[in-house]
């Protein structure tokens, strides 16, 4: 698998581009792709390097089967093993970085929120120091406070994530416009996209508990447990908990698509943000109820081909993407 | 990493979520050196690529309990690399802003005349020129160019339409071609 055979010509589609391109011209670009097969990098990982990783990899890899306390334990060997693979000179930038960093970046940075954003067309895994993780689905925004993990951990959610929260004695909370989900550390699935036809938020639990509760109505809360899920509803109230398809709330982690029964205008939304373009449509379009399921990969034009075709419409290409129209 | 068969993926998963410590040492051995590169792809620094695999295969291990049966392990091991390697690149950014080696290196005129008669010269600028492109389009070209991955696979590691795949490679084509013909000229100019 470490045999990288050199490609001697372009590869057909680009060669096709070429050739249908008006001034195209395919053997100049023929010799680009030659001319760069000197510029390859050597990109074998240095072997001691890689032995040392793979050891302190197994090492911390404890064979108890639950990641109970013994994972805790586990992750302490895993750095411990780090700190000892690493040579003494990177142990002493590593020192003196950190001595600076927690002089200039401590003041600073602890008065000022960071902000993680995940532009259209991408999605984005946000590491917490407290250990959680947070997966950003695509034009979400998530801040999070300088004095993060002072007495609760808390974060503010704009559009969509999937939250893997570590389990502290300190309550995780996720703000969003409409409420608060706290939690001790559970997985779960935050919406709260203010451009949905029906802009509330929405969580769904996938293992653990969850406290939701509305900010309007703070005497109205929930607690939900895995496969539920609630949201805010239109007089500003927490919902009752309902069971959830977790495949289907949690398709957008896969890349995937799943709507039951939804407005065609919400799916169309959600394919502008997964692929950065422009779905045109009127209000009568994007009104029509319509269930669809599609796993990834795919092309937003396959997704317009197939929606249209279900929902007796037509779509045609225009600059910024395409447009949906009635016949 | 081609030709390991989703099969033997899919094999590797079963023994991970079991617990299995040989399985995930397979999975070491038979990903890192690619997983390596398409870090390095993603990042063009050594030195953070070994930190991103320790991350990632930590990682794999601490959540090999939820891995799902009904996804593919190996695009789960790219989406991660994906992942950590720009967070990487975002926390590079933020704290590195004013550093010299964070800077675009702009080819002068007088580069092109001292170095145009060394071929290890061209070659260099060659990776310069990859090295100014946006990262997206670069990272799509090197990996046709020099992983030899087909639009689709491409578009997998990416999370792209194969079709921006092809646009990303014609793009980069036509800027590297654009370079060169100055560069040929810079340096015919010179021996006339």
């Amino acid at each position: 698998m470490n045999e990288r055979p050199d490609i001697p010509s372009l590869p057909p589609e680009v060669e096709a581009h070429f050739r249908s391109e008006a001034g195209g011209d395919p053997a100049a670009m023929g010799e680009v792709w030659t001319l760069c097969a000197a510029a390859r990098p050597d990109l074998a990982p240095d072997p001691a390097r890689k032995r040392a990783a793979r050891a302190a990899l197994l090492a911390a890899a404890a064979p108890a089967p639950a990641p109970s306390p013994l994972a805790v334990v586990a992750g302490r060997l895993r750095h411990a093993a780090r700190a000892l693979t690493a040579t003494p000179q990177r142990r002493w930038r590593a020192a003196a970085a950190f001595a600076t960093a927690a002089l200039v970046l401590g003041v600073f940075l602890a008065l000022r929120p960071t902000t993680y954003h995940a532009p259209a067309g991408e999605t984005l895994a946000v590491h917490l120091p407290d250990g959680s993780t947070v997966e950003l689905n695509s034009a979400s925004t998530l801040r999070v406070a300088g004095a993060f993990s002072w007495k609760e951990r808390r974060v503010a959610l704009e559009g969509e994530g999937f939250f893997e929260v570590t389990h502290t004695d300190d309550p995780f909370v996720v703000e969003t416009f409409d409420a608060e989900t706290r939690v001790l550390g559970t997985q779960f699935n935050v919406r709260a996209r203010r451009t949905d036809p029906l802009a509330v938020t929405r969580v769904a639990v996938a293992s653990g508990k969850v406290g939701v509760r509305a900010k309007q109505a703070p005497g109205s809360r929930v607690v939900l447990t895995a496969g539920q899920s609630a949201y805010i509803t239109a007089s500003g109230a927490v919902s009752l908990p309902d069971s959830v398809s977790l495949t289907q709330a949690l398709a957008w982690r896969e890349g995937g698509l799943a709507f039951h029964d939804q407005p065609l205008g919400a799916i169309f939304d959600e394919i502008e943000r997964r692929f950065a373009i422009e779905i045109v449509a009127d209000d009568a379009v994007r009104a029509r109820p319509q269930s669809y399921f599609k796993h990834a990969p795919f092309e937003a034009e396959t997704v317009l081909s197939e929606l249209t075709q279900m929902s007796g419409t037509r779509y045609r290409p225009i600059a910024s993407g395409y447009e949906v129209y009635v016949p | 990493m081609q030709s390991i068969s989703e099969e033997q993926f899919r094999a590797w998963g079963d023994g991970l979520r079991r617990s299995d410590r040989a399985a995930y040492a397979s999975v070491f051995d038979a990903t890192y050196d690619a997983l390596f590169r398409f870090a390095w792809y993603i990042t063009h620094d050594r030195e953070a690529c070994y930190d991103i695999l320790q991350d990632v295969f930590a990682k794999l291990w601490h959540v090999r309990e939820t891995i799902d049966p009904d996804r593919s392990l190996k695009a789960l091991l790219y989406q991660m690399v994906r992942n950590y390697a720009l967070n990487h690149e975002r926390r590079k950014k933020r704290h590195a802003t004013t550093s010299l080696d964070a800077m675009p290196v702009e080819p002068s005129a007088h580069q092109f005349v001292e170095e145009n008669l060394d071929t290890d010269a061209l070659n260099d600028q060659v990776r310069r020129w990859i090295a100014e492109m946006p990262e997206r389009r670069r990272l799509a070209f090197e990996l046709s160019r020099f992983e030899g991955l087909t639009h689709e696979e491409i578009a997998a590691r990416m999370n792209l339409a194969p079709k921006t795949v092809n646009n990303h490679i014609v793009l980069a084509l036509q800027h590297l071609r654009l370079r060169l013909e100055t560069y040929r000229r810079e340096s015919e100019s010179l021996r006339t």
